[in-house]
């Protein structure tokens, strides 16, 4: 009887505290409907992710920055699961790198602006129900289709694996102050390649951890 | 209150304070439901594939085993419903050098509005035999409850024999007709390809000027991407005027028949690579639907692993959604006006629900067909039915 009452203090403990002091939970490329991979090469492909000797697959999401091709990975997590009238204390995004080319490239992540959607590739933010264009091709407007500045770098290291970055201000920004959460833009900001897991084939290596409390 | 109901109420409690991730694949909820009035079974025993006009009010049911060179084609009412006259067994013609080894029918099809059916076929040889003359395209004239052959053609070298699958499609415009199983060495490696014949107003295949009028090679164009593996490519859907989607080793691929910077697109996957896939397209949404599964023989209990992928003008889009079911290799079928994808089973058929954005929602239905392995159904959204090939009156 004794361990049974100690087993419920616990629980009512953890339930209290979830409910009462905030939370931290990830979210994975698994809960996103809007998410893309374009090319400069491809210009009508929303999965242009690793160009071999037929033509694109989605096994690998492979990124370039080179005189003839260059991609970029979209990415919009959901953040509905964030209760009403909390505060982001921090938010971060993961993403697993498998191989990247001689040079260890640089990689930019920047908040997206215009609003995207299905049919989004290299010349369109989406075609259906009707075609809009970016503003520029590849989303490479600056201020209009992509933000003016870098959330953040990301320099790959000689360790292949998991490479984080701090998004605290972008996801504080869309809970908080109400700008439309069109995701983010990830590109190589140097020239190079790089290759990281792709969301279709290995689902749940693209992470966004966020951590909320009371207001 | 007991201690057990008290911690499951903690436990529910913490479920709904937790965001949790969304589930894949998507649980199905099983849905009771009395009865399914838009099925109408069709007595064709072994049945394999079948194919509905609307616009000749014919379907088309193609057999294996000791019926594997005919096909069975039944007349609908102006409602659908089978008129019960007499089916047309179609026999395969024996044509040729290689008339006397069995040939049998893999993939069928309507022109979309003329009484013209397509049948591709293929043949069994002995390893030495050279299969360069077999004509691996029949197109049947239906008429007066008589099928007529009014043209044969793809032959040569690149069209390889002895498969188990070939599925073949028409593109809306009916302008071109899909085909499978071609084969190619290059550099000493074995590619697989497909391909299309350019169609006329007519639904035949358009001979070009100055060729032999067997040949149709000047109205034939062909691909060998390294997304099909031999035997398996599981169909073609004519999504768009200028591209289609097919299903492919590891998932569906976009084919840009005009842009060759993007000619071929793969979705790949996960769960990753099955040995068998099928693919559907819904009739008026731009969602496909595509079935992999390790089943290969009737009988298995291995799942049909499914998928739900949107495309914009045939390019795939946005992320995909999955499910499962236990099945035959059956290919899947859209039921657009009913908002359902239906499979095959074993003595029933089962319906995954959809929502009017083409989503799989967590319900699946099952309708008691037969007893047998069901894999030959076609839906016709005009006239809303589902038809069911049966083995006998069971």
């Amino acid at each position: 009887m004794k361990q049974h009452r100690l087993i419920l203090i616990l629980a009512f403990t953890l339930l209290a505290s979830s409910v009462l002091s905030g939370r931290t939970f990830e979210l994975t490329d698994e809960n996103c409907v809007r998410i893309a991979v374009i090319a400069s090469d491809a210009p009508r492909l929303s999965w242009a992710g690793l160009h071999g000797q037929s033509g694109y697959t989605t096994n690998v999401l492979a990124l370039y920055n080179t005189d003839s091709r260059k991609t970029a990975f979209l990415i919009a997590f959901p953040l509905d699961h964030i209760p009403d009238d909390k505060r982001i204390t921090s938010a971060t995004l993961s993403m697993y790198c498998v191989l990247w080319g001689q040079d260890k490239p640089r990689v930019e992540v920047r908040r997206i602006i215009g609003d995207w959607g299905d049919g989004v590739c290299h010349l369109y933010r989406r075609t259906h129900p009707e075609k809009v264009k970016w503003t520029k091709p590849g989303a490479t407007g600056i201020g209009t289709d992509r933000a003016r500045r870098a959330t953040g770098l990301v320099q790959l290291s000689e360790e292949l694996g998991e490479f984080s970055l701090n998004v605290t201000e972008d996801v504080e920004l869309w809970y908080w102050r109400g700008v439309p959460n069109n995701g983010w833009i990830v590109t190589l900001e140097t020239k190079g390649e790089a290759r990281f897991y792709s969301p279709t084939h290995e689902p749940g290596t693209w992470k966004l951890d966020v951590t909320y409390e009371p207001r | 209150m007991s201690f057990q109901k008290v911690l499951s109420i903690i436990v529910v409690s913490l479920r709904l304070v937790t965001p949790g991730n969304a589930e894949r694949p998507l649980r199905l909820e099983e849905v009771q439901e009395d009865s399914y009035p838009f099925i109408t079974e069709i007595l064709a025993p072994d049945a394999v594939e079948m194919a509905v006009s609307e616009a000749a009010r014919l379907v088309a049911v193609t057999h294996k085993g000791k019926n594997a060179g005919q096909i069975s084609i039944f007349s609908l009412d102006k409602t659908g419903g089978l008129t019960g006259t007499e089916p047309i067994f179609l026999v395969l013609p024996k044509r040729g050098e290689l008339a006397k080894h069995a040939n049998y029918a893999l993939g069928v099809t309507f022109h979309p509005s003329l009484p013209v059916l397509y049948v591709w076929q293929d043949v069994t040889l002995p390893g030495d035999a050279d299969a360069g003359t077999f004509e691996h395209l029949l197109i049947f004239r239906i008429a007066d409850g008589k099928a007529e052959l009014v043209q044969a053609c793809g032959k040569g070298s690149d069209y390889s024999v002895g498969h188990k699958v070939g599925y073949i499609a028409v593109d809306r415009k009916a302008t071109r007709l899909f085909f499978p199983n071609l084969q190619r060495k290059s550099n000493d490696k074995q590619l697989n390809g497909i391909g299309y014949f350019k169609l006329g107003g007519d639904g035949l295949v358009l001979a070009a000027e100055g060729t032999a009028a067997d040949d149709f090679v000047a109205q034939r164009e062909t691909e060998y991407p390294v997304f099909i593996a031999p035997d398996k490519t599981g169909g073609f859907v004519p999504v768009a005027d200028d591209v289609i989607i097919f299903a492919g080793a590891s998932g569906p691929v976009s084919w840009d028949l005009v842009e060759a910077r993007q000619r071929f697109a793969m979705y790949s996957i996960y769960p990753p690579a099955r040995k068998n896939r099928r693919i559907a397209a819904h009739p008026t949404l731009p969602v496909v639907y595509m079935s992999f599964t390790q089943c290969e023989e009737p009988n298995c209990v291995h799942p049909i692993y499914v998928i739900r992928l949107k495309h914009a003008e045939g390019f795939l889009t946005s992320n995909f959604q999955f499910t499962s079911v236990y099945g035959p290799l059956a290919p899947p079928v859209v039921l657009g006006r009913r908002q359902m994808v239906a499979y095959g089973g074993k003595g029933q058929v089962h319906f995954i629900s959809i929502d009017k954005e083409g989503d799989f929602l967590p319900e699946v239905r099952r309708a008691k067909v037969g007893k047998t392995e069901i894999t030959a159904l076609s839906y016709s959204d005009e006239f809303d039915k589902l038809y069911v090939a049966v083995e006998k009156d069971e």
